[in-house]
């Protein structure tokens, strides 16, 4: 753990460092950028004013109202207490998924109230979100990489997915169905992509706006300016799909599956669920118990 | 004034002579720190003989200002004389309205803790802010209020030779008109950098 404060410490005395170094670029690209506006600056400029908002408002009042139907009419999923419990996630696991769900809890609901700053009126309450949201980022950078490395080999795709996908995942009916998914569900495991891999996105879209004026160019653009159009677009349009996904994943945590949240705090899920929630998973693991 | 003037900046880079000076005066009395530099006078072409030309740039106060359209807090107004102001206590800093900008007019400095970036500053066109006119708080957040003592503002009143021009829309126009014509070129050739769209979409 001292290992892991002493990179947060020096990642965030380190990134100002680059700020103060960074030339102002923008200001000598000027004239050369001045006539290129109509390419990378209108499209940022119509995507901001008519679309941005609209998705992530329609994302998440979609997705919490599908959210509610799903709970009002199909339920919760609840398993019979067999009291046999598999472990599931050891201590290193819970603790990096503990700093990534923190990074996420501080990271969404500042994003939003930026991304809807009028109507809370700016000012410093939107600006001291802004400082909140790179707090969140720091947290996320810790804890993305152990976390794509710890279990990166568990979300491959697995035949099992397939049984899954035609089930529906189990969710949508109130029997308890055998899902054939392993040891993480096909759900479980776009999540984990989308959170890696298009969360890398975001922190490298985020970080060249955090700079400003950043040393490099991101490739397609020739300009700094345009380059900062650019991650600011997909900055936005990645962040409507991860936050759709961090609902449902949120949901399915607390919500949708009794006790799913046991297994992140203790480690153990009930044999249960897993024979369930998990079958190919419970199957194999079963081998290794008679063994 | 008539009921629909609106007020520009117009940079003859004809006239211009690369002095900087607009900038000097400009940074000198608002009072501006060293890495906020609301007008500036860029060279276009250099090097290149016959079409090296110079101007200076600032905010250009746009008509359907795109800076006023993305700012995520609305902290942008347009006065109706049409110089475009912002709500300093408003800005949070996102410079969305730097991204939007086609001039890189939006200045951000670099005051907050750990050197994050502060509020946005841009050219008031000297017409000071939201604050109370002449208050202390207008003079320290934005500047002087010239407009409002009836001043011309700071960089076109020195601006030596009259290559930077101020006013409404339609008077600056005509003093360009008259002087292409006194240059032989008959009517204007080129349509000016953000006269009165910055995007010709909208």
């Amino acid at each position: 753990m001292s290992r892991l404060a002493s990179l947060l410490v020096t990642l965030i005395t380190i990134f100002p460092g680059v700020a103060y170094a960074a030339p102002d670029i923008i200001r000598q690209q000027l004239p050369q950028s001045i006539p290129h506006y109509l390419k990378w600056g209108s499209l940022f400029v119509d995507l901001q004013v008519n679309y941005f908002k609209v998705f992530f408002l329609v994302a998440l009042i979609a997705i919490v109202v599908v959210e509610f139907l799903h709970y009002v009419v199909i339920g919760p999923k609840k398993y019979r207490e067999s009291g046999n419990k598999i472990k599931v996630y050891n201590l290193f696991m819970r603790i990096v998924h503990w700093v990534a769900a923190l990074s996420f809890t501080l990271l969404v609901p500042t994003g939003l109230i930026m991304v809807f700053g009028k109507f809370f009126g700016g000012g410093g309450f939107v600006r001291t979100m802004r400082v909140l949201h790179f707090v969140g980022a720091v947290l996320f950078v810790v804890s993305v990489i152990p976390l794509f490395f710890m279990w990166v080999l568990d979300m491959l795709p697995e035949s099992g997915d397939i049984k899954w996908f035609l089930v529906g995942g189990g969710y949508l009916t109130k029997r308890d169905v055998e899902t054939g998914a392993g040891k993480f569900n096909p759900g479980q495991k776009i999540w984990f992509w989308i959170a890696t891999v298009l969360g890398s996105l975001l922190l490298i879209t985020g970080f060249l706006m955090y700079l400003r004026e950043p040393s490099f160019v991101v490739p397609f653009v020739k300009y700094q300016i345009d380059s900062l159009r650019l991650a600011a677009i997909i900055h936005n349009l990645t962040a409507v799909l991860v936050l759709i996904m961090f609902l449902i994943h949120l949901y399915m945590s607390l919500f949708a599956v009794r006790g799913s949240l046991r297994s992140m705090i203790t480690g153990y899920k009930d044999e249960e669920e897993v024979r369930y929630m998990h079958s190919s998973f419970y199957e194999k693991i079963k081998k290794q118990l008679t063994k | 004034m008539y009921k629909y003037s609106r007020m520009k900046f117009y940079c003859d880079e004809k006239r211009c002579i690369d002095c900087h000076g607009c900038e000097v005066a400009c940074q000198v009395g608002n009072d501006l720190p060293v890495n906020i530099a609301r007008r500036k006078v860029i060279t276009v072409n250099e090097g290149i003989e016959g079409k090296e030309y110079s101007m200076s740039i600032s905010c250009m106060h746009c008509t359907d200002a795109p800076c006023a359209q993305v700012c995520p807090v609305q902290c942008f107004y347009i006065r109706e004389d049409g110089i475009v102001l912002h709500d300093k206590d408003k800005c949070i800093g996102c410079g969305y309205c730097l991204y939007a900008c086609p001039f890189g007019a939006p200045q951000f400095p670099k005051d907050g803790a750990f050197g994050t970036r502060g509020v946005m500053d841009k050219c008031t066109m000297c017409a000071g802010g939201p604050a109370p006119t002449f208050s202390e708080k207008e003079k320290r957040l934005y500047g002087q209020n010239r407009i409002a003592e009836g001043k011309v503002p700071l960089c076109a009143a020195m601006c030596s030779t009259n290559a930077l021009i101020v006013g409404d829309a339609e008077h600056v126009a005509d003093i360009i008109r008259e002087r292409r014509m006194a240059y032989g070129h008959g009517v204007l050739d080129e349509t000016p950098y953000g006269w009165d769209i910055a995007y010709p979409n909208e």
